[in-house]
């Protein structure tokens, strides 16, 4: 009990500065899981012995997420409206990290169909773009805890090559003459991939854009409709 | 503001509110025993004075304003001891007003208002039952010690004031007191009183025979002073402690408990206001985040650490400030200790507090009406009925 006490006597860490903690944790465990989704999916690892600590990672993943949650309405309580912009950015940028555990297990979900082993069709583009992801989930906790505007700016960039490459992959498929079970697998692959690269770029765009600009970053686009043939 | 120079402004204000405390009891004094006794006989009834405590309570919105106001009146003699504990009592009752103005405040979401409304008024339900125990047993067993026509609680208090302060003599008057008191001096008390001379000085011609004006003008400054310096104490130490206030209640959601009590403890000592620390749970107990059962016992805590203030101001009053003030702290010990390590005890105040927050919830007027009939119509009815 005397050591719970010291949190009121110690300098300990301040709220706000905890809860970017607990947020880069949570980017850092949704790497974890989205990695381990992937060496199933295209490395051809155990898949009974990820899934176990996939569903471990996404709930620490969700036990972090509450804790801000909690946290921000003892801070908003304790401090009043003093930090509300930073809190409002909080509460949007975790549910991202959140999102980016379970697009990990959708991922983990299409190994049923044996999405993209090695050698098969779209393996190497799915295993480019999935050392492309894991490097942005690597980088984000760093850039967004330095706020440094034209590094985060670099990082959204990459982060929207990666979604437009996805995109380009899954309107091949869409464009093809012929279009298998495993191509359609592999499209909803691309999906959640671009997925996990669109909230990990909205993580980072808190950096240099307004609470009311969030989490447009990866808003999908409508492509032209093309003219009816006369 | 920089964490220290926060402590420096937080001694500077220490030492005006026992300056304050000290000039309220000279103004009384001044006004020679047979006026200040005047007026506190329409409050000896023990049933009037609780109504003044709670009425004089939810007026200023602090406790702390109430209490070290009359260990200031008990301390210089002027009013006794036993009118006094009624009216800490009903401080204890007047001061849950605040959260419950809190929790009205979400109103338009029925399920939070109902968990807000609940989480505010089980301090009322507490406090009631708090009074409706100890209050009696107070005059069912008051009139039978050597010093004092108090009870059981006061009786308490003047043994626990003789082992705080070996060598007082609670026989001698207050004003005898005042004269014999010799040898060596706290350098607190002298700095306050040579403050409050210099205070007395600037507002009368000649302090030693003030006229009524003055004396009245030394009572307003007094009570200003008093007022605004735990106003100000307040926020700068809420400032003060604000990160560290953050990490203990973060850590308090989960478990609570025994630590609960000290978390109400430690915050309200920091804060000087329980009104402040129950105030803080509402939003957190309507978002479901902290539950009644883990807030109740951070309640129980604030009310023991409220009694810090009191115990501040008895620092420059007379020895009997100081036994009204431990009546106040053995009092709040007490109700916590008898409520709160049996459970079936325990929930009465919080499952009293689900039932009047489910009936709130059908007719939302019924909390308006709740807070004006308990903390207004009820103690100024109590009030005009036992007035004597």
């Amino acid at each position: 009990m005397f050591k719970w006490f010291k949190q009121f006597t110690g300098d300990g860490e301040r709220g706000l500065s905890k809860m970017t903690r607990d947020l880069e944790r949570m980017i850092r465990e949704g790497r974890h899981a989205f990695d381990e989704a992937c060496s199933v999916l295209l490395d051809g690892a155990d898949a009974a012995t990820v899934r176990g600590d996939l569903l471990a990672t996404d709930e620490r993943i969700d036990h972090l997420e509450q804790g801000i949650r909690r946290q921000i309405l003892v801070h908003g309580s304790v401090h009043g409206a003093a930090h509300l912009p930073e809190l409002m950015v909080l509460m949007s940028v975790a549910k991202d990290a959140e999102r980016i555990g379970d697009y990990a297990k959708n991922l983990f979900a299409l190994t049923t169909y044996r999405v993209a082993p090695p050698g098969a069709r779209h393996h190497d583009e799915l295993q480019s773009l999935r050392r492309a992801v894991s490097t942005l989930l690597a980088d984000a906790p760093e850039v967004y805890e330095d706020q440094d505007e034209s590094r985060a700016s670099e990082f959204i960039a990459r982060a929207q090559d990666a979604v437009d490459e996805c995109e380009q992959r899954m309107v091949e498929i869409f464009a093809a003459e012929t279009c298998t079970g495993h191509d359609a697998a592999c499209a909803l692959a691309f999906r959640h991939v671009r997925r996990v690269a669109g909230h990990v770029q909205n993580v980072v765009t808190a950096v240099v854009n307004p609470v009311d600009k969030l989490d447009f970053a990866d808003e999908p686009k409508i492509p032209e409709i093309p003219e009816p043939p006369q | 503001m920089p964490p220290l120079v926060r402590i420096l402004l937080f001694l500077v204000l220490l030492f005006l509110f026992l300056a304050s405390i000290k000039l309220m009891g000279g103004s009384i004094k001044a006004l020679g025993k047979d006026t200040a006794s005047g007026l506190f006989h329409g409050i000896s009834n023990p049933f009037a004075g609780l109504a003044v405590g709670i009425l004089a309570t939810v007026l200023v919105q602090s406790s702390s304003v109430t209490t070290s106001t009359i260990v200031a009146m008990v301390g210089s003699g002027t009013m006794p001891v036993e009118t006094a504990v009624p009216m800490i009592m009903g401080a204890n009752i007047g001061t849950s007003v605040t959260n419950t103005l809190v929790a009205l405040g979400h109103v338009r979401q029925s399920r939070e208002f109902e968990r807000a409304f609940a989480g505010a008024t089980m301090h009322d339900f507490f406090n009631v039952m708090a009074v409706a125990v100890f209050l009696p047993l107070e005059l069912l067993t008051s009139g039978g010690f050597a010093l004092h026509s108090g009870g059981i609680l006061t009786e308490a208090a003047v043994q626990l004031a003789h082992v705080i302060q070996p060598g007082m003599d609670l026989a001698a008057g207050a004003a005898a007191e005042a004269a014999t008191s010799s040898g060596w001096k706290s350098p607190i008390k002298v700095a306050v009183s040579w403050f409050t001379g210099f205070v007395q000085n600037a507002l009368a011609t000649d302090p030693k025979h003030p006229t009524g004006f003055e004396v009245t003008l030394w009572f307003i400054a007094s009570l200003g002073g008093i007022f605004t310096t735990l106003v100000f104490i307040t926020k700068n130490m809420k400032k003060l402690i604000a990160d560290r206030a953050e990490r203990v209640l973060n850590a308090a959601l989960e478990r609570s408990g025994l630590i609960g009590v000290g978390v109400g403890v430690l915050l309200t000592i920091s804060v000087q206001s329980s009104s402040i620390t129950t105030s803080l749970l509402v939003p957190m107990i309507a978002a479901n985040v902290l539950t009644l059962r883990n807030a109740f016992p951070i309640t129980l805590g604030a009310n023991i650490g409220t009694t810090v203030t009191a115990l501040l101001a008895a620092m420059v009053t007379g020895s009997w400030g100081l036994v009204i003030a431990l009546v106040h702290l053995i009092f709040n010990l007490s109700a916590t200790a008898l409520v709160y390590p049996f459970s079936a005890v325990r929930d009465i105040p919080v499952r009293c507090a689900q039932q009047l927050a489910r009936l709130t919830v059908r007719n939302r007027l019924f909390a308006v009406v709740y807070v004006v009939v308990t903390f207004i119509v009820i103690p100024l009815t109590g009030m005009l009925i036992f007035k004597d």
